[in-house]
């Protein structure tokens, strides 16, 4: 009886599915709203953390499109290409549209998609990896981490244009992006993968992982913005409460304990 | 510098990079166990420990240091050999006397270097167990080269004019895009020159220079070409 009604729940729970679409509509929207916002006015930073969430969201939900297939050479090498194949987008877009400072984030992403989409292809048809959805997750990975980093930065900074990028980059805060932006995007999967890995377990905790963005990038800000970094640190910390006990429950709601009747039961007591 | 020149430097550096991954031994979650040959970690982290250090000895004297670039170049080398050399010889520590198995090539009968027999120390059921010679050389020859293309790269984009800080940063994720595509070819572990997989190695070098390529174009691009919009 238990067995059953374990196995209609598992099914009760694959069937709900978020489109991959939806998840890349949200992670391109989200996040330039969110830096557009962020560099309206200091006391707005913490709407640039709502888009390293939504970024790390759209990014790790790649990662788990791809690494799903077994390649072979672990998650974290599919995680940390997503910051290394676009930073140089997110520079020379920088460097490129510095007049027209509303256009950087729009430029970096469609560089990034570009040199995502050239990663892609190389692997898929140079490389010769048997994935047919390695051309378009290598290419959403890409745009996540370029809008990733600029999120940071517009956060941290309160802009994204080139000066802000120098700064995050002279004060050396730029490395920890890189670092936390590519774990956050690789260690959900990293951490729910298994057989039973499921779409919404793995979204809930980079969810959570995007909040622990928020805070450290909080705490950054207050070097750059001052006192407004505050709410940023708040706001992530409340998201990171939020989302991690959602995900705990999750886990705690999914993880059947089955009696195979090996352990006798007088040890349980 | 020119920008045909820096353009065809940074496919040079990403080749580079992509070849020096190719010879270190990377052993992944099976050598973790003392399963594979190589060191338990995988293509990236590895070859990211290596290049990064490199980069910082390499950005020192070319700071630093009045000295020609061949100098910066090979300090960079260096700095990787030196730091993955200690890596695969604690490795070698903890799998001697730590786990307690001799190390040895699954993929070869005798090691090319030594000529010592190998196939009668592999643990039955695994595919050799912890850094053997010819694997060691083979990651010395793989850091040299990774150096080179990790300081080639951070030199080049100092010649472009963009600032130390942001050029290693792009160093970096020159680096990590090559070392992942290498990563893609070798598709899990690599024991070093001598393994049958090494013969992958075009594939790579066609697929880096065209995202090195790519990459190098947009950075002269942005920073030769000046704003755009």
């Amino acid at each position: 009886m238990t067995g059953s009604s374990c196995n209609a729940k598992a099914e009760a729970v694959a069937e709900k599915k978020i489109s991959n679409n939806l998840i890349a509509a949200l992670g391109i929207a989200v996040p330039l709203l969110g830096i557009f916002a962020a560099s309206f006015n200091s006391l707005f930073a913490f709407m640039g953390g709502i888009a390293i969430i939504f970024a790390t969201l759209w990014g790790a939900n790649g990662v788990r499109t791809v690494a799903k297939y077994g390649i072979g050479t672990g998650v974290p090498s599919i995680g940390m290409v997503a910051l290394g194949g676009s930073v140089a987008a997110v520079v020379a877009a920088a460097h490129l549209a510095s007049k027209t400072v509303l256009l950087i984030p729009v430029i970096a992403l469609i560089l990034a998609l570009l040199s995502g989409l050239l990663i892609g292809i190389s692997a898929r048809y140079i490389l010769k990896m048997n994935i047919p959805v390695m051309i378009r997750c290598k290419t959403e990975i890409c745009g996540a981490g370029a809008l990733l980093i600029l999120s940071h930065v517009a956060t941290i900074t309160g802009s994204f244009d080139l000066p802000g990028l120098k700064n995050v980059s002279d004060t050396g805060i730029v490395l920890f992006i890189f670092i936390i932006g590519a774990l956050g995007i690789l260690h959900p999967y990293n951490a729910c993968l298994g057989a039973d890995e499921r779409q919404g377990r793995t979204l809930k905790l980079s969810l959570a992982t995007g909040s622990a963005q928020v805070i450290l990038a909080g705490i950054a800000s207050l070097y750059f913005i001052g006192l407004p970094g505050m709410i940023t640190i708040l706001f992530g910390a409340l998201a990171w409460f939020v989302t991690y006990s959602m995900f705990v429950r999750t886990s705690f709601e999914e993880g059947i304990v089955m009696n195979t009747g090996l352990i006798p039961e007088v040890e349980h007591k | 510098m020119d920008p045909i020149t820096i353009i065809l430097g940074l496919i040079i550096a990403g080749i580079l990079i992509v070849i020096g991954v190719h010879f270190i031994p990377v052993g992944g979650a099976p050598a973790a166990m003392a399963m594979a040959t190589g060191v338990g970690t995988g293509t990236v982290q590895l070859a990211t420990g290596a290049g990064l250090t490199g980069l910082v000895s390499a950005g020192y004297m070319y700071h630093f240091a009045n000295v020609p670039m061949s100098y910066v170049l090979l300090s960079g080398a260096v700095g990787s050999m030196l730091m993955l050399g200690i890596t695969m010889l604690i490795g070698n520590v903890i799998y001697i006397f730590g786990v307690g198995v001799p190390p040895a090539s699954a993929k070869v009968k005798f090691d090319p270097i030594t000529k010592y027999r190998q196939d009668i120390y592999v643990s039955p059921g695994t595919e050799g167990q912890g850094i053997p010679t010819v694997c060691f050389v083979s990651g010395i020859i793989g850091a040299f080269l990774g150096g080179v293309g990790g300081a080639l790269t951070y030199v080049l984009l100092n010649e472009l004019g963009l600032s130390p800080a942001i050029s290693a940063l792009i160093a970096i994720g020159f680096f990590l895009a090559n070392a992942v595509l290498a990563a893609y070819n070798i598709a899990g572990t690599i024991e070093g020159f001598h393994d049958p997989k090494f013969k992958r190695l075009p594939r790579a070098i066609v697929s880096s220079l065209i995202v090195s390529g790519f990459i190098a174009a947009i950075l002269v691009l942005a920073a030769m070409g000046g704003v755009v919009l």
